[in-house]
């Protein structure tokens, strides 16, 4: 695709309209500084960009009025458009305000040429080596969407975005905090312990504080564990106070008391002690009964067991009924004693069990229910007076409670008060044993989550590993133009090799080069700027090469500024030989370079010329020439500028001149290859004047004659230019009469390089050469090469 | 220079959800199923999250909706 023309109207310098017509050609754009080159520029990369400016980004807080001329009327758009071969265009709308609005003859032209990478299709003058400039990583990040990376990046991207979006919503830190902090915690309390032992720890421990069923779950018993230390702590002093009362209530014998009232019981049981209080009275009286009994062979009445015995034989029975008398009472005796005794020992133990608060609150917890029960049923059951004999029920039911009840007592009054130490440190441990649970379930999801980030991560490496070799293998392409573009630009010259490489460091790129046969990875450490500008116009056109950018036109926006005479005529060449199939649109502020291209460029005919006029105001805007070389420039600045004038002829006879004593092979230091920057108009025309009345010759007749009104033209213009343009290029006036004879005498004294002769007119530069003379083909006109 | 070594980009996925697929192998399959076009065009960060859940959620991870 190639630009037929580029307009502009009220678009940056331009006022009501500015066309380059470009007609598919190449096309050189010469003007001095501020004449609107760069507006051109503006406008391609506008479009191109879909409204976007790459160097007055920072302004773009107000797109529309950065690139609208300061002096747009109300009712005028700021517009800029470009041509196509095709017939296409698309054109810009910039309004005041409101949207900026893009027009194409067609929707895949708009998407087409705004698909075109800026960085490949303009180059401006302060960017040339701004790629060097870059880090290696930036270099990467321009590079990438230029390589073709972009898609691969973006999937490469993507795989971290999505890994970040896996940590975001698994809320990954915070599980890895939480997992690393209940694993120290359990590494403390639990070092290296199996499920097993922890669970026989636990229980170890928590009979400490509550009973321990075996059969009862582990983290159900630490829960209980952990009610109870909570509350010890929040009452040590009641734990203490609980445990004296136990210890006390286990010294209380009410169980021994009560196997006493039992086996005494038991004992009362094989006698019966009925009356024994009456009888023994009456078997003491033995005596007297017997006193009163006349007949002793006659058979006497026991008063104590009513047998009837012989009178002889009474007394021996009286006394062995009493004796039995006297052992049941004392055994009777014995197990009242026996029952007051449990009854003072029961009495005790439940007045100690009721009066301490400690001891009723720590039995009214949950996990105490049983024996709390025990002591309740203690309390509630009603004991007989000592004197009565006890029920087998009463006895059986106080058996039955005192002695669960008892053991449970001598279990609690066993467990030692514990210190707080011991406490904090169980809360610690039990509270640990509850996380585990909960650690194990983190200790799995993070396992999860790892595998997948894991996934992640290696496909990331991998994408990017495929990035790396297909970089590689771009950038060694991208290497080979670069190493010929640059040997074009400084062919024979100890600076070789250059290319881009990837850098060790993963999405960087480097430039490397061999300078003087040493391996350098910077260019910035050997090379000039110069050097550094054309290396960067070699890698701008290696990269403007490749793919199918190479189609389109690029746009050179004053590139060779920093180079000297010899690498812009290397650059001159570029453009005749590398880039011949191109349309390359470069603009340039270099007069001598613009004669130059002139020179060369023109008869290869797909060139066109330009120049621009001076930039006066934003009414009057740019102004654009179609023309080679012209004192139009120099002309208009009469009116206004006349003390530029004087410089403007001076740089135009500066331009032309060498152009004219190059096609004449005018033995000076001029001819390529020679670094001297230092000519000037006056040295060209010092050596005309003294070698053109021996070579520059026209016909008369059938000799030839010296061309003297040449000569003499040449000797007026050189004695002008020493005289008034140096002076008005050194800050001296310059009156417009003077400045306008200036300008007359110089267009006199180039027209002698056109062919004078009547009917003929060519100019020098199509004179066609010989081994003695270039001679214009007329055959009237001619100059002996020396 | 837009170069012609395009690479596959499920063939890289297989290979490097291997394990994944292992344990998770509708993980792996979700994974596999977005597509080349999708993935190279920018993910927004809600797209990215929106991924992630679904991967999240493949691997029996409960993501807390606040």
């Amino acid at each position: 695709m190639r630009i037929e023309t580029i307009e502009m109207s009220w678009f940056r310098g331009a006022a009501n309209k500015a066309m380059l017509n470009a007609g598919s050609k190449s096309v050189v754009v010469y003007g001095d500084t501020a004449c609107g080159k760069s507006s051109f520029v503006d406008a391609a990369e506008f479009i191109i960009t879909n409204g976007k400016i790459e160097h007055l980004k920072n302004e773009f807080s107000d797109p529309n009025n950065c690139v609208r001329n300061t002096e747009t009327p109300d009712d005028e758009d700021c517009k800029a458009k470009i041509s196509f071969d095709n017939a296409g265009y698309i054109e810009a709308k910039v309004p005041q305000t409101g949207r900026i609005r893009f027009e194409a003859s067609s929707d895949d032209l708009l998407t087409a040429v705004q698909g075109w990478d800026v960085q490949r299709h303009i180059l401006r003058q302060d960017e040339v080596s701004d790629f060097i400039h870059l880090t290696k990583s930036d270099k990467y990040s321009i590079l990438s969407p230029l390589l073709g990376l972009q898609k691969y990046e973006e999937i490469a991207q993507n795989m971290v975005r999505v890994r970040d979006g896996v940590l975001k919503k698994s809320k990954y830190e915070m599980l890895q905090g939480e997992f690393a902090t209940i694993r120290d915690e359990i590494s403390e309390v639990l070092p290296n312990v199996d499920a097993e032992n922890r669970k026989k720890l636990v229980y170890s421990r928590a009979t400490k504080y509550v009973q321990v069923p075996i059969e009862e779950n582990v983290d159900t018993i630490t829960k209980k564990a952990i009610t109870a230390v909570e509350m010890l702590l929040q009452g040590n002093e009641p734990q203490v106070k609980r445990y004296l009362v136990m210890q006390s209530l286990n010294k209380i014998p009410i169980k021994e008391k009560l196997e006493s009232v039992i086996k005494a019981q038991e004992e009362l049981a094989k006698i019966s002690e009925n009356y024994i209080d009456l009888k023994i009275p009456i078997l003491e009286n033995t005596e007297k009964i017997l006193g009163s009994v006349e007949d002793l062979t006659r058979e006497i009445e026991c008063p104590a067991c009513g047998q009837h015995i012989l009178g002889t034989e009474f007394k021996d029975h009286v006394n062995k009924e009493l004796e039995a008398l006297k052992n049941a009472r004392e055994g009777r005796n014995q197990a009242v004693a026996e029952k007051q005794a449990f009854t003072v020992a029961l009495s005790n133990f439940i007045s100690q069990y009721k009066s301490e608060k400690a001891l009723l609150e720590w039995l009214s917890l949950p996990e105490n229910k049983e024996i709390n029960s025990l002591f309740v049923r203690l309390t509630e059951t009603s004991i007989e007076q000592p004197a009565n004999r006890w029920s087998a029920e009463l006895i059986e039911k106080l058996k039955g409670v005192i002695n669960e009840l008892c053991p449970m007592v001598e279990r609690e009054a066993g467990i030692e008060a514990p210190t707080t130490t011991t406490i904090v440190n169980d809360l610690t441990f039990f509270r640990v044993c509850l996380k585990i649970p909960h650690f194990e379930c983190l200790e799995s999801s993070l396992a999860k989550i790892d595998l997948l980030i894991t996934t992640l991560d290696d496909s990331y490496t991998k994408i990017r590993e495929e990035i790396a070799n297909i970089t590689e293998q771009v950038l060694k392409a991208i290497s080979q133009d670069i190493a010929r573009i640059w040997s074009l630009i400084h062919p024979g010259q100890p600076i070789e090799n250059v290319r881009l490489s990837p850098s060790e460091k993963d999405k960087a790129i480097e430039i490397r080069l061999k300078f003087y046969g040493k391996e350098q990875s910077d260019p910035r450490l050997t090379l000039s700027e110069g050097y550094r500008n054309s290396l960067g116009l070699s890698i701008f056109l290696a990269l403007a090469n490749q793919g199918g950018a190479k189609e389109n036109p690029i746009l050179l926006d004053d590139i060779v500024s920093s180079l000297d005479r010899e690498h812009r005529g290397m650059v001159t060449q570029l453009l005749r030989t590398e880039l011949k199939g191109r349309q390359v649109l470069l603009f340039t502020h270099d007069r001598e370079w613009f004669g130059e291209l002139t020179s060369i460029l023109e008869p290869e005919g797909n060139w066109k010329f330009f120049t621009l006029k001076k930039w006066e105001s934003p009414k009057v805007g740019i102004e654009l020439l179609p023309t080679t070389y012209t004192f139009d420039e120099a002309e208009a600045l009469l009116a206004s500028h006349v003390g530029s004038c004087g410089n403007a002829v001076r740089g135009i006879m500066d331009t032309e001149l060498p152009k004219a004593a190059e096609k004449l092979k005018l033995a000076m230091p001029y001819l390529r290859g020679h670094h001297n920057d230092t000519r000037m108009a006056v040295d060209f025309l010092d050596d005309l004047i003294s070698q053109g009345e021996e070579r520059f010759k026209i016909k008369d007749g059938s000799d030839w004659k010296v061309n003297q009104s040449a000569i003499d033209a040449w000797k007026e213009a050189r004695s002008l230019l020493v005289a008034w343009a140096n002076r008005a290029s050194h800050g001296g006036s310059l009156s417009v009469s003077e400045a306008k004879q200036l300008i007359e005498s110089c267009r006199k004294a180039l027209s002698y390089f056109s062919c004078q002769q009547t009917q003929c007119g060519k100019k020098a530069w199509s004179l066609e050469a010989s081994d003695n003379y270039v001679q214009c083909q007329c055959g009237l006109t001619r100059w002996k090469i020396a | 220079m837009e170069n012609n070594s395009e690479f596959n980009l499920e063939e890289i996925l297989k290979e490097t959800t291997k394990k994944l697929k292992e344990t998770f192998p509708e993980a792996q399959t979700h994974l596999l199923s977005l597509s080349n076009e999708e993935l190279q065009i920018r993910l927004t960060p809600t797209q990215a999250q929106r991924i992630a859940i679904d991967l999240l959620e493949k691997i029996g991870y409960k993501v807390d909706a606040t």
